[in-house]
């Protein structure tokens, strides 16, 4: 049977090479939503443990010990606060000079001298950011205050709608790929009406007549994930470098194998639901007609 | 082996195709099958290979009332009775080998099984040097053959011949009707419907006639041209008894031209 199915997708190259294309076209765009909203999440929850306000106190200048520890106090009384840390202008030095060791002009202008210690603080969750912030702002000595809040969410609404967005495409190009099986298979039936009804009048059980049919719709399911699932690691793994770069400290890139295995495991199953049942559909309606 | 109990076949158009007909054919019978063209010989090949259910009656075939059969069974039935198609349903793109192998791969046999069972075939019907021919390159002997030949992939008990001889030369004919009594001699029972007239006088077997849907005549020795003579007297007699009862007007010229036709 998967002979007698080989066979009829050969036959009909265009009309298998088109449901190819556009499964495809399904999986690749549900490889890269899938990756990108994995990545946001993770992007999210990178920038959210990160320190959400940056408080600089006068530049060259330690904060005492005892006024570290009140603020913290003050801060840790809240029940808001999920992580505080205290930035020397020695520590401040040694971070420029890390980030910076390619550049020996930059390093030669810039010494602790000019650099502000700082407080960093993160907040249990977004919307907390704000009452710590205050505090932070009453402090003696503060001369400036760095705050993501905004930031964060904005970035949050801006995963939010792209999710969305790709829920929605992904859905409509998931129908699309099953009409197209539906449509395809349907073709095939009925180009192949004369052999259906000889097949049966010979002696050929439903089973026999149907499974070719229901083999091939599997075939594009299949094909079309695995084929758009590597193309999407190839693309992947050519720009990892690149975005990498870009992404900078959030450690989103490589994405591990394991996950590539499960998106391919995902899609894999995706196609072949697709597949079984838009060529069982297309079977049910169009055999009906034939014999 | 084969029983038809009181068989009748109405189709949704209203007209009578079978109408309350019974017979039956032993295992390894040869019979003929005549009556000109809508006289029911094609429905009850359809009729056995349950392509139409009849309207009324039932139908045996090994003791199995085949009206019965459920819809899943009826593949199994099909590969029990060989038909010769009188249109041959033979798939042009497909070669004599290929469409030979077709009914032998609905049942999922071994492609060696199935190709050892084609050369077998091929060699009963003589078409061994043909059997990567595709069917537009052969002629319609050798096409009959064709069909003959897939109609026997499974060993059927019955093979039924649908105007096999149609179409054909008497020589080609002849041919095909000595491999049908080859096969015959092989222990199959075979049913040919059929126009050909010399063939059925010179092979003196068993001949059921049909018109318009019933048995007129089923005769162990029949012949064609007696049972059609017959017939026709009988009508030209029913004819005569008319235009005396009811001599049409228009004078003595008119009433000879009407008993003639």
């Amino acid at each position: 049977m998967l002979k007698n199915s080989w066979k009829q997708i050969r036959r009909t190259p265009y009309q298998a090479l088109a449901a190819l294309m556009v499964m495809f076209l399904t999986f690749f765009a549900l490889s890269i939503f899938t990756l990108i909203t994995l990545g946001s999440i993770k992007l999210l929850a990178h920038l959210q443990s990160a320190p959400q306000v940056i408080a600089f106190f006068e530049k060259g200048k330690d904060v005492p010990e005892e006024k570290i520890s009140k603020i913290k106090l003050e801060l840790e009384r809240t029940g808001k606060l999920a992580s505080f840390r205290y930035v020397s202008v020695y520590e401040a030095e040694a971070i420029y000079k890390e980030k910076n060791k390619d550049d020996p002009l930059l390093l030669e202008l810039v010494d602790y001298k000019i650099l502000p210690p700082s407080i960093e603080i993160s907040a249990t969750n977004i919307d907390s950011l704000v009452d710590l912030k205050e505090i932070l702002a009453k402090q003696e000595g503060v001369e400036d205050i760095a705050f993501y809040e905004d930031i964060v969410s904005s970035l949050s609404s801006w995963i939010k709608n792209i999710r969305l967005f790709g829920l929605i495409l992904i859905s409509y190009l998931l129908l699309q790929s099953f009409l197209v099986v539906i449509t395809i298979i349907g073709m095939k039936i009925l180009g192949r009406k004369e052999e259906i009804e000889i097949m049966k009048l010979i002696g050929a059980s439903n089973a026999f007549v149907r499974a070719p049919f229901i083999y091939e719709g599997i075939f594009y399911g299949l094909t079309a994930a695995f084929s758009a699932w590597g193309v999407t690691y190839i693309c992947l793994l050519y720009l990892t470098p690149t975005l990498a770069e870009w992404f900078g400290d959030v450690s989103l890139l490589p994405t591990s194998l394991t996950l590539m295995l499960l998106l391919l495991g995902g899609e894999l199953l995706t196609g072949l639901l697709i597949g079984f049942l838009g060529s069982l559909v297309a079977v049910r309606r169009f055999l009906r007609k034939v014999a | 082996m084969i029983i038809f109990n009181k068989v009748s076949k109405k189709f949704k158009d209203g007209s009578v195709v079978l109408d309350d007909i019974s017979f039956s054919v032993d295992k390894g019978e040869f019979v003929f099958m005549i009556g000109p063209c809508g006289a029911g010989k094609t429905t009850i090949s359809r009729l056995l290979i349950r392509e139409v259910l009849p309207s009324r009656g039932k139908i045996f075939i090994d003791h199995e009332d085949i009206t019965q059969v459920k819809k899943k069974h009826i593949p199994l039935l099909r590969r029990k009775i060989g038909t010769a198609f009188q249109d041959f349903k033979i798939l042009p793109d497909r070669t004599v080998r290929e469409n030979i192998a077709l009914a032998l791969e609905i049942t999922n046999k071994k492609e060696k099984e199935v190709q050892e069972k084609v050369e077998k075939l091929l060699s009963l019907v003589g078409l061994v040097n043909k059997g990567d021919y595709f069917p537009a390159e052969l002629s319609g002997g050798e096409l009959q053959r064709v069909v003959i030949a897939r109609a026997l992939v499974h060993d059927p008990k019955v093979l039924f011949a649908d105007e096999p001889t149609g179409n054909l030369d008497p020589d080609t004919a002849w041919q095909i009707i000595d491999l049908l009594k080859t096969i015959n001699q092989k222990g199959t029972t075979v049913i040919v419907a059929t126009h050909n007239a010399s063939i059925v006088d010179n092979l003196s077997q068993r001949v059921i006639r049909l018109e318009k849907g019933r048995i007129k005549e089923d005769k162990k020795e029949g012949k064609y041209k007696e049972s059609v003579k017959h017939e026709k007297e009988k009508h030209e007699e029913k004819d005569k008894i008319k235009v005396k009862k009811n001599p049409p007007a228009g004078g003595p010229k008119n009433k000879e031209k009407d008993v003639k036709e």
